[in-house]
């Protein structure tokens, strides 16, 4: 229906996370709709990134040089480290500003389901960084779902009785109403209460 | 015309859609296995908070679209949280959640396969409860003293080797019933191939079942046991299924008799281990 090079970008574009062909095509048509400049600086940045992003060789945050900007920091706290499983939930713990350790992202979460067994994990090399280094306590900041679930259960398990082990509390959202929390957030929240 | 409808699901799993929506797959009442989107659920303030997590037990309304589903509410029944937070209890529960995905079509009413699934999810919450998982205590109990914080991870103790023992051996039972309302029950009583009664030493899915010695195909060796162990896994409820004694060896030979039906005949092949 379509020029092949304008096809050639629908096909290209769709290929992305959450992009069905409809969307490839308006996406498409705006860039036809740019200046050439502006489709130039986009290709140039995806192939900057690619060319010059690697994992970082400590906690397979994505980085730049050989360790990432959170390794290379000597002020933080390297006897903490917060296991993640993507790179993308580093951003809202900064954002938070409370933490200051170190981070290991595990590349994503145990799912029996989708064949994700935990040799397809990080999980491993955090026990060697473990072993090898200098840890007090390691923080599973995986997401509060079954696999998340499961996946901090099974670090939690080999790593109990090498340091401490905590996990992130889960319960009501700050600025929520108790009347519409559901019964699986209530049940948490009562497990994590704290003393006051 | 698109319309709404409401039934009762059991939630089965979801995957990602777009920026904070999900697939979740329900397993309906009326309608069998629906594909339904759930809008807006990865956001930390979603109204549908943990309701659409694996084996909640739900009254939904669901808007029909052209392709896909949408949820336009959602009542929790039962959460089955000691199951999903239990490590003994997941695969076992997740083995099930796969066997029923992956071989049930999307919209068609299975009714009978739909109360299974209810009855063995009653039933690993029971097991769960009766090993001590699941009951909230008081917060001076046990942990006073304790410098790492541990009250935050739920049903954490332990799992003893009877619970993990009890809950596999539900999930094979739940397994095999699956089969036989699927229409794929194998042939235990004689052999397969040529009636014998006695001497069943081999189950092959080929053959449709356990084999004696003379017409041993491409099965695989099985203990007498084994087969017996089938057999009463499909005759009793699976209330009763805790009762029974499975050994490991019985349970390892079932489930793969029961991946090897699911391979050889539906073409599906099982990921979850027990």
């Amino acid at each position: 229906m379509f020029p092949a090079p304008v096809e050639q970008l629908i096909t290209e574009l769709s290929k992305l996370p959450g992009i069905g062909r409809r969307s490839a095509q308006r996406l498409a048509f705006y860039l036809l709709g740019r200046p050439r400049d502006d489709a130039a600086a986009l290709a140039a940045a995806i192939i900057d990134v690619k060319d010059k992003i690697s994992f970082c060789r400590r906690c397979f945050n994505f980085t730049e040089e050989e360790l990432c900007v959170f390794c290379r920091d000597a002020r933080r706290d390297d006897a903490l480290i917060c296991v993640v499983e993507e790179p993308s939930d580093i951003i809202p713990i900064e954002k938070g500003g409370e933490y200051r350790g170190l981070y290991h992202v595990l590349g994503g979460s145990l799912s029996p389901l989708d064949g994700i067994d935990p040799e397809h994990l990080r999980i491993k090399e955090l026990v060697e960084r473990v072993q090898t280094g200098d840890v007090a306590e390691v923080i599973l900041a995986t997401n509060p779902n079954t696999s998340g679930e499961s996946t901090a259960l099974y670090i939690a398990d080999l790593l109990r009785d090498k340091l401490r082990v905590t996990r992130l509390a889960s319960g009501l959202p700050v600025g929520a109403d108790l009347e519409y929390a559901d019964e699986a957030t209530v049940s948490r929240a009562l497990m994590g209460r704290r003393e006051l | 015309m698109a319309e709404s409808y409401a039934t009762e699901a059991i939630v089965l799993g979801s995957r990602r859609l777009g920026e904070a929506d999900r697939i979740v797959d329900l397993f309906t009442d009326s309608r069998g296995r629906v594909p339904t989107v759930v809008k807006g659920i990865r956001k930390v303030k979603s109204r549908w908070g943990g309701r659409l997590e694996p084996f909640t037990h739900l009254r939904v309304q669901v808007h029909e679209g052209r392709n896909l589903h949408t949820l336009t509410s959602a009542d929790t029944i039962a959460t089955h949280a000691a199951l999903r937070d239990n490590p003994a209890c997941l695969k076992p529960g997740l083995s099930v959640i796969e066997m029923i995905s992956r071989t049930t079509p999307e919209h068609h009413r299975k009714p009978r396969t739909y109360n299974l699934m209810l009855s063995f999810l009653n039933e690993m919450d029971r097991i769960c409860l009766d090993a001590g998982s699941g009951r909230l205590t008081s917060l001076g109990a046990g942990s006073k003293g304790e410098s790492a914080p541990s009250s935050n991870a739920p049903h954490e103790a332990a799992a003893p080797d009877r619970l993990r023992s009890h809950a596999a051996s539900l999930a094979l039972g739940a397994q095999l019933k699956i089969l036989l309302l699927a229409g794929f029950l194998p042939h235990l009583l004689s052999c397969a191939m040529c009636g014998a009664k006695a001497d069943l030493t081999s189950f092959s899915a080929r053959a449709g079942g356990a084999l004696c010695p003379g017409c041993l195909q491409d099965g695989f060796r099985i203990d007498p046991g084994s087969l017996e162990a089938m057999i009463l896994l499909l005759e009793r409820p699976l209330s009763a299924v805790p009762d029974l004694k499975i050994g490991e060896v019985q349970r390892r030979q079932i489930r793969r008799a029961v991946r090897e039906i699911c391979e050889y005949h539906l073409g599906v092949r099982l990921r979850v281990e027990l």
